[in-house]
């Protein structure tokens, strides 16, 4: 058996619920494009699924490659954005102050 | 004059300070040649006439300072921040986004007195293999333009590849500055994680991106990224450590290297006219000198999956800050906040893009994260151990860059997995942090170039350009 046939005997392989991912992501589709999408994300998971023939045995999972150590700088006041220059790409503003619609209820 | 669009940075450097012609003379020979080529290549998204010519002007008055890059004009991939000029990242969200700040190269290209043309076409948000996923323009291949000029970076490479300027910035998240430079037959450098500051540059897959130069040639090469390598205390992964000038030792030849050739990246799946292409300059190497060892990397086979579960997860966490709210679109119609963040999204974000952060989403959802993401980020390690491994054999590696010559417009849309195979070779060094460079080594299907991809350990840039340097004068 060859690593891709082992992958998917040994499958994870199920289609995702893609409605259920699209709420976690902030994305809408039609029904049309859910069953596309469905069917392209299932075949593409398939193939991440040979991940699962991998022996890492006693392997560390480090989300960066290089050693990461936390950087630190002296605590000093530096020239920075304007609120002007950092309001300049909003939609609408009000005041210096990015008009959205109402999030509190009455 | 009407051939210096034609001469290399390198060329330009000397002609400049002997007053052969003036920043102002070359600059209006780009724009002119970007004005006649580029409604058919599409390589620019924004041009910027009047800033290039200030440029140009203040260089010529003396007041650019005398770096390599002074007066020379160069075009920026459009996911890095330009102060003042629109960044789209070739999406909808961005169409009209001015960063307010400059990226760290670009405070960089600007001390060093560089003429800036404008920013080039790439896939959406550097997503892509084609730049067919660019939502605002066309790109075609300047060699044959029925053909792809690879992605994301494939403005950047064709505007190089069509004489529309000197070099450009590109950036490279699995092969997104050597695969369009492969298919344009020009020269283009993924430098060492950590290297090269993302701070400004769009983030994508933020532990794999990082910017580049593409040039038409090895020593321009080096040039460039000369000039835009170093420490950045705002990019909390950039490495600080001296690095040295990279065209200092290019022209020691190869005698004596050891140069690894993994079974891996020449198997199933590779075109022949590629194979032969690269193995015939394995060859070249070595009656120049080198010694080719044969190598094997058991865990490649597992890099490509491993790639696009951690790109996609970190894609999906990054574009999570484009909602509608502080900058980029915002879409018309909404009556709740909810529904103004997905409309805004669904609107804005093309298909590719909206795939990549359904899969990123998925990969990191509760029960699939371990499966999935984790995985991946052992995996990733196998691939770190697996190049160490085969680095104590040798000083660097040969492989093809991809496993074809250009392809149609059009040949690969609609089928994700098939597009996503051709990264195969790419995406390993990203994977492992690594340096590579990629430069024509001949011709295949239809008289396409063929890239060959020198890849080395963490900042062996040095060396990576000594080798390309070697084949690209050979016989010279």
């Amino acid at each position: 058996m060859n690593k891709t046939e082992y992958a998917a005997s040994q499958s994870l392989q199920r289609n995702p619920d893609v409605a259920a991912v699209a709420k976690l992501a902030n994305l809408e589709f039609s029904e049309e494009e859910m069953l596309a999408l469905g069917e392209e994300m299932g075949r593409i998971i398939a193939f991440a699924d040979q991940l699962s023939a991998a022996d890492t045995t006693g392997v560390d999972a480090n989300a960066y490659i290089v050693p990461m150590k936390n950087v630190f700088r002296e605590d000093v006041v530096e020239d920075n954005f304007t609120a002007d220059e950092l309001l300049a790409a909003a939609v609408t503003t009000y005041d210096h102050y990015i008009v959205v619609p109402r999030v509190v209820e009455d | 004059m009407s051939d210096l669009t034609q001469r290399t940075i390198y060329e330009h450097m000397a002609a400049l300070r002997n007053k052969e012609y003036s920043s102002e003379e070359l600059t209006r020979a780009y724009l002119s040649r970007i004005e006649a080529v580029d409604s058919t290549i599409g390589a620019f998204i924004t041009v910027t006439p009047e800033k290039a010519l200030s440029c140009a002007k203040a260089f010529d008055e003396g007041k650019a300072g005398d770096s390599p890059l002074a007066g020379i004009p160069c075009g920026i991939k459009d996911n890095i921040c330009t102060k003042g000029i629109k960044t789209t990242c070739a999406s909808r969200m961005l169409e009209n986004y001015i960063a307010p700040y400059n990226a760290h190269v670009m405070d960089k290209l600007e001390q060093s007195g560089a003429v800036i043309l404008g920013k080039m076409n790439m896939d959406e948000f550097a997503m892509g293999s084609t730049t067919e996923n660019s939502a605002l323009r066309v790109c075609r291949n300047p060699v044959d333009t029925d053909r792809v000029p690879g992605g994301s970076s494939g403005g950047s490479a064709a505007a190089v590849a069509a004489k529309e300027a000197a070099y450009t910035l590109g950036s490279d998240t699995g092969g997104s500055i050597r695969q369009p430079a492969a298919f344009c037959g020009v020269v283009g450098m993924k430098p060492t994680y950590g290297s090269v500051s993302r701070y400004g540059l769009v983030a994508f897959a933020s532990s794999l991106d990082q910017i580049g130069p593409i040039t038409s040639t090895v020593m321009d090469n080096a040039i460039v990224l000369n000039a835009i390598v170093g420490h950045d205390q705002r990019d909390a992964t950039s490495i600080s450590r001296s690095y040295g000038d990279f065209t200092a030792d290019i022209q020691k030849g190869v005698k004596g290297l050891r140069i690894g050739i993994p079974k891996q990246f020449f198997g199933e799946g590779i075109a022949e006219d590629v194979k032969s292409a690269v193995l015939a300059a394995t060859e070249e190497y070595r009656m120049m000198g080198a010694e080719l060892v044969p190598a094997s990397m058991p865990s490649i086979d597992y890099a490509l999956s491993a790639y696009y579960v951690i790109s996609s997860a970190e894609a999906s966490s990054n574009l999570a800050r484009f909602d509608g709210i502080r900058y980029g679109y915002r879409c018309e119609e909404y009556n709740d906040i909810e529904e103004l963040y997905k409309k805004s999204r669904s609107e804005g974000f093309g298909k590719e893009v909206k795939k990549r952060i359904m899969l990123g989403t998925f990969a990191l959802s509760s029960g699939y994260y371990d499966a999935y993401y984790k995985k991946a980020l052992q995996v990733r390690n196998l691939v770190r151990q697996d190049f160490a491994n085969v680095f104590e054999q040798c000083d660097c590696i040969i492989s093809p860059v991809a496993p074809t010559v250009a392809y149609k417009l059009g040949e690969k849309v609609g089928n994700s997995l098939q597009m996503y195979m051709g990264d195969a070779y790419s995406v390993p060094i990203n994977i492992a942090g690594i340096p590579a460079l990629s430069l024509p080594c001949g011709k295949g299907e239809g008289g396409m170039p063929v890239g060959m991809q020198l890849i080395g350990p963490a900042f062996s840039e040095s060396l990576l350009y000594r080798v390309g340097y070697a084949f690209e004068t050979k016989g010279k």
